[in-house]
């Protein structure tokens, strides 16, 4: 391998790492820039990157009203754009996404509080399309502790009947951003395997936003998946993040859970001054923005370096299939059904 | 040192009969700004309401009371966890503030209570009983207190963005946005209100106001084991930040036995005086005005979305003998002095100590 950054490759491995990418199912289960304002700008961006299905987040720290308004922009989107797009409620129809070249939509809470203070509001949701509920954004919610709130506790009673609801219908239990008690109730509580759609691993970079060792080995024994993050505070700390502290990640998680529980979970996404202050960032956690996405991963375009660096990296390709999206979707088709 | 205990020696050692006893209890009740930090005035917003303004005056009138501090929102639809519900509320209390202001007057400080006792109208302090419906915006507060309101509960029986609530399966304390609730709430002087908050909650609570705080509605929990009751330390810690105490009249809260009765709140009043000193105990009915209307059916089918758990529902019907409303605060008087209050430590307990809380709270003016 050469400088970190630029491993040497062979034409043999990039000609693999195209292959392979080519054929996989490449989901980013974490997607903030997937919403009907942003889409045409970052469609370009997601078929360079070969991407089959992208998790949108249609709320993170909204009530029921606003989020219903953010649901409903989807709807004249994804008619209008039936060519690219198509809305995945299915394991079936993110493959039939990938037959037809389409992106499939899968719609996602980065937060518990749509639910306003009502479990029944689980289904409502449910019957329009949502299908993954990350149970608190960084602060405290109804349900749950955030992973920067001041305190640590656990699910509240309404965070147990909102899983137990969850599980009924098949909704899968995000636990990104999760405070670590809360995250450790919840995948004891949850009758179906947990994902943090998109973190990393606290021991490779020491943020509030990662996992320690046993969060992770805790959803892995229950069948769970974990997304790897391109946010760059919780890639490197000390220095620029590169793809390659990134596949440093990946390469932890896979030693500490195999690879049958690791994917993707990037979180590209671009905030103002103003969006810090609404989300009340804590600065130790989250620096001020511009955010710059480590060089060689910052955007959905450059996710086939990933594939490059885990063929460069010695992983067999059917290992980097299940990590490109395999996972995710076995774990989408075990919670969802279909 | 403050004196923490009732005086060994009863002052109403001298008063001899039960005539004698009733007499002074009467003169004493009728001296006494006599207030119920958490009470109900029916006045037609409860749906199942048999009880017509007329009689709510009436008894408002046989009770003595000088003020009253009533929950906005505690009818209705999403009840007091909805925002639009408790402002629908405020609105049509104002209405009813300038509609009956010959009997009622609204107190948005200390001497809008002394007034009232002046004048022989009830003072109204509105509250609010659960923050939750603040959302994440500190600015709902400035709102709600230029609607009058002027007692906030942080948390009801669930958790909310601010803290636990006290039948929660977790304790956690304040959040972060839970201390700059705190901090809003003082800086604006509103009386923060901790009586359905969880442990953790409340402790914090009273660590980080920098006012004194109040659990306007509650009891001892040493005395009865429930949820809605507070511990020893939990009284403590609300003392010493110079608040008080409200005892209730509900009989789940104050014993198991299938018929409370005045003494057992009068039990409880003796168990937090000799806790935390008389100075820091007061009234909080969590009753209303009038008695109850309500039927089995109608009460348990408003109580069902508030977060009770079974053990601590209030059964049906819901009265203490001999304190089974706020009318019958006279015979909380008389119970004083039976058990040996001087008159001095009567009234505060009546209505003094919440309103030197006020003046430290909401202010003298």
């Amino acid at each position: 391998m050469g400088p970190r950054g630029m491993p040497q490759r062979s034409a043999e491995d990039t000609g693999r790492a195209e292959r392979v990418h080519g054929g996989a199912y490449v989901i980013d289960a974490a997607c903030p820039l997937v919403n009907p304002k942003d889409i045409d700008q970052q469609l370009p961006e997601l078929r360079r990157g070969g991407v089959t299905c992208a998790v949108g987040t249609v709320a993170s720290i909204e009530g029921s009203r606003e989020t219903l308004h953010a649901i409903a922009a989807w709807f004249p989107t994804l008619r209008e754009r039936c060519g690219d797009l198509c809305l995945a409620t299915t394991a079936a129809d993110i493959e039939a996404a990938k037959r037809a070249g389409k992106v499939a939509v899968v719609l996602q809470f980065q937060g518990g509080t749509p639910l306003d203070y009502n479990a029944n509001l689980v289904e409502a949701f449910y019957r329009l399309g949502v299908r993954v509920i990350q149970l608190t954004y960084n602060e405290r919610n109804p349900l749950g502790d955030g992973c920067t709130e001041r305190t640590d506790a656990g699910l509240s009673d309404l965070g147990v009947r909102v899983i137990a609801e969850m599980n009924r219908l098949g909704v899968a239990v995000d636990l990104s951003h999760v405070g670590y008690r809360t995250s450790m109730e919840a995948i004891e509580a949850s009758a179906a395997p947990v994902i943090f759609s998109h973190s990393n691993a606290r021991a490779v970079c020491d943020s509030a936003r990662n996992l320690t060792d046993d969060q992770m080995r805790a959803a892995a024994a229950r069948g769970g998946v974990i997304g790897v993050n391109a946010f760059p505070a919780f890639v490197a700390r000390h220095q620029a993040p590169t793809v390659e502290h990134l596949l440093d990640h990946i390469e932890y998680m896979v030693r500490v859970v195999g690879d049958d529980h690791v994917g993707l979970g990037f979180d590209f996404s671009r905030e103002t001054e103003e969006d810090y202050k609404y989300f009340k960032y804590k600065e130790d956690v989250y620096p001020k923005p511009p955010w710059v996405y480590p060089a060689g991963i910052d955007g959905f375009a450059k996710i086939p370096n990933v594939t490059r660096g885990l063929v460069a990296r010695g992983y067999s390709d059917d290992a980097i299939r299940k990590i490109l999206g395999g996972n995710f979707l076995r774990i989408f088709r075990q919670v969802w059904g279909g | 040192m403050t004196q923490h205990r009732r005086p060994a020696t009863p002052q109403a050692a001298h008063l001899k009969t039960d005539q004698e006893i009733r007499a002074h209890a009467r003169t004493v009740h009728a001296s006494a700004i006599v207030i119920d930090a958490n009470g109900e005035l029916a006045l037609g917003q409860v749906p199942f309401d048999r009880v017509t303004p007329d009689q709510s005056f009436a008894d408002a009138q046989r009770s003595g009371l000088t003020a009253l501090s009533y929950t906005a929102g505690c009818w209705g639809p999403g009840a007091l966890l909805s925002y639009e519900n408790v402002l629908a509320d405020l609105a049509r209390w104002h209405g009813h503030l300038a509609r009956y202001r010959q009997r009622l007057r609204l107190a948005t400080c200390a001497e809008d209570i002394r007034a009232a006792k002046a004048d022989g109208r009830l003072a109204i302090v509105l509250n609010v009983q659960d923050a939750s419906i603040l959302g994440r915006d500190l600015s709902v507060l400035d709102l709600l207190h230029g609607f009058g309101v002027r007692q906030v509960q942080l948390t009801y029986n669930t958790r909310n963005l601010i803290g636990d609530g006290c039948t929660e399966r977790t304790d956690a304390g304040l959040s972060d946005f839970g201390m700059a609730v705190v901090r809003r709430l003082n800086e604006l002087g509103i009386l923060i209100d901790l009586s359905h908050c969880g442990r953790q909650t409340t402790l914090d609570a009273a660590a980080v106001s920098t006012r004194p705080v109040a659990c306007t509605h509650t009891a001892a929990r040493a005395r009865r084991d429930i949820p809605r009751n507070k511990r020893d330390d939990e009284l403590r810690a609300v003392a010493a930040t110079g608040g008080v105490v409200g005892v209730v009249a509900v009989p789940s809260f104050l014993t198991n036995k299938s018929q409370a009765t005045l003494d057992d709140v009068l039990d409880h009043i003796d168990h937090i005086v000799d806790g935390i000193g008389v100075e820091h105990v007061g009234i909080g009915t969590d009753r209303g005005v009038s008695f109850e209307t309500a039927t089995r059916e109608e009460y348990y089918a408003w109580l069902a979305p508030l977060g009770f758990k079974p053990e601590v529902n209030p059964p049906w019907p819901p009265g203490v003998e001999g304190l089974a409303c706020a009318a019958d605060l006279p015979n909380l008087t008389e119970g004083l002095i039976r058990r040996g209050y001087d008159d001095d430590a009567i009234r505060s307990i009546l209505g003094g100590n919440f309103l030197r809380l006020y003046e430290h709270t909401i202010g003298e003016r």
